[in-house]
């Protein structure tokens, strides 16, 4: 079967900085994946990327097993029907001038597709109510579910979402991802799910992949890697997420440094100068993705976990 | 003696499209050496009753009501008085916190200036070195004569926590300090709290919308609402058994691991325009029923130094 998703050795870089290097991963219908790392990884380079909003350096992203570059203008329609995405400032993406309707109406319009498919979408995420609106009388939460309408109203297969939790409260943060996870059954799509915050990929993801410093680290079943992460990275970040610990019971086990700049990555793993395993192998040679389990891999010389 | 005292905190903004009352009678009291945890959401009024309490409030659209005192003085008048001696603060963004144009070292010497007035500079700085080696800042000495730009955001928020400790604070309130950070700086943070925390020789409130960050590092727990006190109670209290809906629903919301529907809280933080007559989580209460939308629910005492602001705890 062929995937819905399939990114090949994927680089992507602005000037002299290499933002994803080397990044393989592939969803499929109906399935999410969670892209996890901390601000700098690149995930929302490679985010944006998978559908085609940023050029690639290498490799090559496929959807639905077809090529997305070198598309022409009626290709490029066809693959914004298909792929789409909620970007991470949602207020941001809403054109100040447009009420509610206008927006949810628009890629509608630019398809030359009826009018009347947004009405069950408008019903379904509440927006009835907010139709007549202007974006600046949106609350962050009700301006993610209208961007989420915009995505949504042309039936994708694959829908991006990058950090679609961001910035709202946790009593609602739910509310947002029994949203996702309900359109994703009802609607068969791959859900591309795109955050920092491990307890949010937890919860919704099929599969994760875990990156650092454009490099994909991890890459397996959500529930398989947050039991027994294999890179050494994957456990410092499961191991940073806070977690209600009244007793202390748990001993903190914090990575030491910071994320390097990704201007001047360290040599060999980049990985090695924060790692608590990292031995003169790992100053020397960049890991490459290794099968560490069924349906699980990870680029680490020494992973935590054996096949 | 408690150190911190509240009663009965009301704090109104005056905006020209009428009143907004971001703090309802708020009543907590606070002992000395001890770490409160205060919780809430965006606009539960954690960071306003926090620059109350500083004297940081702006002035002319912030009316404050209430009693405050600070080691039995009134605060109302003095806390101007009180920054930078007995009461010191960490804010959220470390990026905007430290003036670009000055080196740290003069920004550590300056920050001690009302605490130690008098005192040698040579001494400040030896005081701001050894300070930044506490809070974990790799070669110190160096690092004095820089400016804020050439450290990380995780270093200058470690900065910032220096800056304040430096002063020998009665009160320490850090307003989400690890907020703004990535996870595994924010958890570098937090380790850096907990070992601080047994040698800080005054109070502290520490300000998070996390139940998890608060669990390990307070030894009580305040939750906010919507500009209401709804529960407090021992750190252990708190979570094993929590008496407000509000309270029991955010832990819900925080510890779900499963897979299938999350919790969720129904409905949205309410509008704090004008003081309510009713529960303020009433709409979203599982719990609610008549008497509740007719009448607010004070602050019970329950035991056990647990009180909870609900007609059914």
């Amino acid at each position: 079967m062929t995937a819905l998703l399939a990114a090949e050795g994927v680089g992507i870089g602005f000037g002299r900085l290499t933002a994803v290097a080397d990044a393989s991963l592939t969803l499929g219908a109906g399935e999410t994946l969670g892209l996890v790392g901390e601000s700098g990884s690149g995930k929302s380079s490679l985010a944006k990327a998978l559908i085609g909003l940023v050029p690639l350096r290498a490799g090559r992203v496929l959807i639905e097993g077809r090529d997305i570059a070198g598309l022409d203008r009626a290709g490029r329609l066809g693959l914004r029907r298909r792929a789409q995405i909620v970007l991470q400032d949602a207020a941001a993406s809403l054109s100040p001038r447009f009420t509610v309707a206008r927006l949810i109406a628009e890629p509608l319009r630019i398809h030359g597709m009826a009018q009347a498919r947004m009405a069950p979408l408008v019903e379904r995420l509440g927006l009835a109510a907010l139709l007549a609106r202007y974006p600046h009388e949106l609350s962050g939460g009700q301006a993610k579910r209208v961007a989420l309408a915009r995505a949504l109203v042309l039936e994708p297969k694959l829908l991006v979402a990058d950090e679609p939790t961001a910035g709202l409260d946790i009593s609602v943060q739910g509310e947002m991802l029994n949203l996702l996870a309900r359109l994703r059954e009802r609607l068969g799509l791959g859900l591309l799910l795109v955050s920092h915050d491990l307890a949010v990929i937890r919860r919704v993801s099929d599969r994760i992949a875990v990156l650092y410093l454009g490099r994909i680290v991890e890459t397996g079943p959500t529930r398989a890697v947050f039991r027994q992460p294999a890179h050494p990275y994957s456990a410092g970040l499961i191991a940073s997420t806070p977690v209600i610990d009244p007793e202390r019971r748990q001993r903190r086990r914090a990575l030491d440094g910071e994320l390097p700049s990704p201007f001047a990555p360290p040599p060999g793993c980049a990985f090695h100068p924060r790692c608590p395993q990292a031995r003169e192998l790992c100053r020397r040679v960049t890991p490459t993705p290794a099968v560490v389990g069924e349906d699980r891999a990870a680029s680490c010389h020494f992973p935590l976990t054996e096949a | 003696m408690s150190l911190l005292d509240l009663d009965g905190v009301t704090l109104d903004y005056l905006g020209r499209n009428g009143t907004v009352r971001a703090l309802d009678r708020v009543c907590l009291t606070l002992g000395r050496g001890r770490i409160l945890g205060l919780v809430g959401e965006s606009g539960s009024g954690k960071s306003s009753l926090a620059l109350a309490i500083m004297g940081l409030l702006p002035p002319g659209t912030a009316r404050l009501g209430g009693r405050m005192t600070l080691d039995g003085a009134d605060l109302s008048e003095r806390a101007g008085a009180c920054r930078g001696r007995s009461l010191a603060m960490v804010f959220q963004d470390p990026m905007s916190a430290l003036n670009p144009v000055f080196t740290l070292g003069s920004q550590l010497v300056d920050a001690q200036r009302a605490r130690f007035p008098g005192a040698p500079r040579r001494v400040l700085l030896e005081r701001a070195r050894a300070m930044l080696g506490r809070t974990g800042i790799a070669e110190p000495e160096r690092r004095l004569r820089a400016y804020p730009h050439e450290l990380s955001g995780g270093s200058r928020q470690r900065v910032l926590i220096a800056m304040a400790l430096l002063c020998e604070p009665d009160l320490l309130i850090a307003d989400e300090p690890v907020t703004a950070l990535d996870v595994t700086i924010a958890a570098q943070i937090m380790a850096l709290f907990e070992e601080l925390r047994d040698g800080l020789a005054g109070s502290m409130i520490f300000i998070s919308h996390s139940l998890a960050l608060v669990s390990r590092l307070c030894d009580e727990v305040a939750v906010l609402y919507a500009g209401t006190l709804v529960e407090t109670a021992p750190t252990s209290t708190l979570f094993a058994a929590p008496r407000h809906p509000y309270t029991r629903a955010l832990i819900a919301c925080e510890t779900d691991e499963g897979s299938g529907r999350l919790p969720v809280i129904p409905g949205t933080v309410p509008s704090l325009a004008g003081p309510a007559a009713a529960c303020v989580f009433a709409p979203r209460c599982p719990l609610c029923a008549d008497r509740c939308r007719a009448e607010a629910p004070l602050l019970r005492d329950l035991g056990g130094g647990q009180r909870a602001a609900c007609h059914f705890a």
